[in-house]
């Protein structure tokens, strides 16, 4: 019982660290596009309307 | 503001937060190969030897770096630029000291003193950037080795019955005697005191707090943006940074963040000249033993705090 949640630990864990490791940029990020990657502090809007 | 450099450059900004300062590193980290984004801004230089020793950035020397004090410029090969800086210190609540006829603290020493007797809140290293800020302090003030170390210190601030909560938010907005709490000193940031006026519900003509600022009481916060390792798009990484550079976002960076801009012939606001303290001369250390020592800082802190 306790390997079994031990290889449901592992399993979940390396779908984690892959998964992230494989998300790559936005899918919608085009050639024209800078992705900023930020802390969530970060405050400078794109625009004064909110966003884009 | 950054509509600006839209309508300029040609190109979109898409921002991508990923947590604070730390997460946002580990997952660049993890993700390095086939990286989210092309500039990654926001590591500072707590983290800045974790995301330098793991080839997180491609150098690039923006022109706008002739114009940045060379104490800030910390990567001699220019693997980042160096963008806003902030100090992190002990803020204290003006009206509480007033009506309890308690004098202002004038050094790291005055707040282990029977008067500061539980009125004290930190954040934990482990899990908060300000507190690994101000214990970082504690390490450039005391040092590891002689008869009275960061440790010692610390132990007589744990005597002196500090509290020590996870987050800046929390020792802020609920244990900081301002929003109500019951400790009238707290760990902030310099910039805290015009932050308060501005965001004051009712105006205020004094700030409410003020910031200890005395020599080696404040530790310094660098932020940096870098071109992030294998970024899909370099040149419009760079376009950004020089942006990141120019004196429009300078400019704004004091009211839209509360950090200082890294170019000194920016203008700043009123509001910060009269209330932002800029730290006499803060805590320093250099960003590879910061490295190479954290965990062990942090483990030695919890024994002594903690446990």
């Amino acid at each position: 019982m306790h390997f079994a949640r031990f290889c449901l630990l592992v399993a979940i864990m390396s779908w984690v660290v892959l998964g992230v490791g494989s998300l790559g940029r936005p899918a919608q990020a085009q050639d024209d596009t800078v992705v900023l990657l930020t802390h969530d502090s970060f405050n400078i809007s794109v625009s004064s309307a909110g966003g884009f | 503001m950054l509509a600006a450099f839209e309508e300029e450059s040609g190109l979109r900004v898409e921002i991508l937060p990923l947590g604070d300062a730390g997460s946002l590193v580990n997952q660049a980290i993890l993700s390095r190969a086939n990286p989210l984004g092309d500039v990654l801004f926001g590591v500072d230089n707590t983290f800045l030897g974790r995301a330098l020793e793991n080839d997180l950035f491609e150098p690039y020397t923006s022109p706008a770096l002739e114009a940045v004090p060379e104490e800030l410029r910390l990567d001699p090969e220019n693997r980042v630029a160096p963008i806003a800086f902030g100090d992190v210190c002990v803020n204290y609540d003006l009206e509480y000291l007033a009506e309890n006829d308690l004098p202002a603290p004038d050094s790291l020493e005055a707040l282990t003193d029977e008067v500061y007797r539980g009125l004290l809140v930190v954040q934990n290293p482990a899990a908060s950037s300000p507190g690994l800020a101000f214990l970082m302090a504690t390490v450039a003030a005391f040092g590891e080795e002689g008869d009275y170390t960061y440790l010692d210190y610390w132990a007589d601030l744990r005597d002196n019955e500090v509290l020590v909560v996870d987050g800046w938010e929390s020792a802020y907005y609920t244990e900081f005697t301002r929003y109500g709490g019951a400790y009238p000193l707290v760990i902030s940031y310099a910039s805290s005191p015009p932050a308060e006026i501005i965001f004051a519900e009712a105006p205020l003509d004094e700030a409410p707090t003020a910031a200890l600022v005395a020599g080696g009481t404040c530790f310094r916060q660098i932020e940096f943006a870098g071109v992030l390792a294998n970024a899909q798009n370099p040149e419009g990484a760079q376009q950004l940074i020089d942006f990141m550079l120019s004196e429009p976002f300078q400019t704004d960076l004091p009211l839209q963040m509360f950090v200082f801009p890294v170019l000194s012939e920016v203008e700043l606001p009123e509001v910060f000249v009269e209330y932002a303290q800029v730290a006499e001369s803060p805590a320093t250390l250099p960003f590879e033993e910061i490295n190479d020592q954290r965990e062990e800082w942090i483990e030695a802190w919890t024994d002594v705090v903690l446990r």
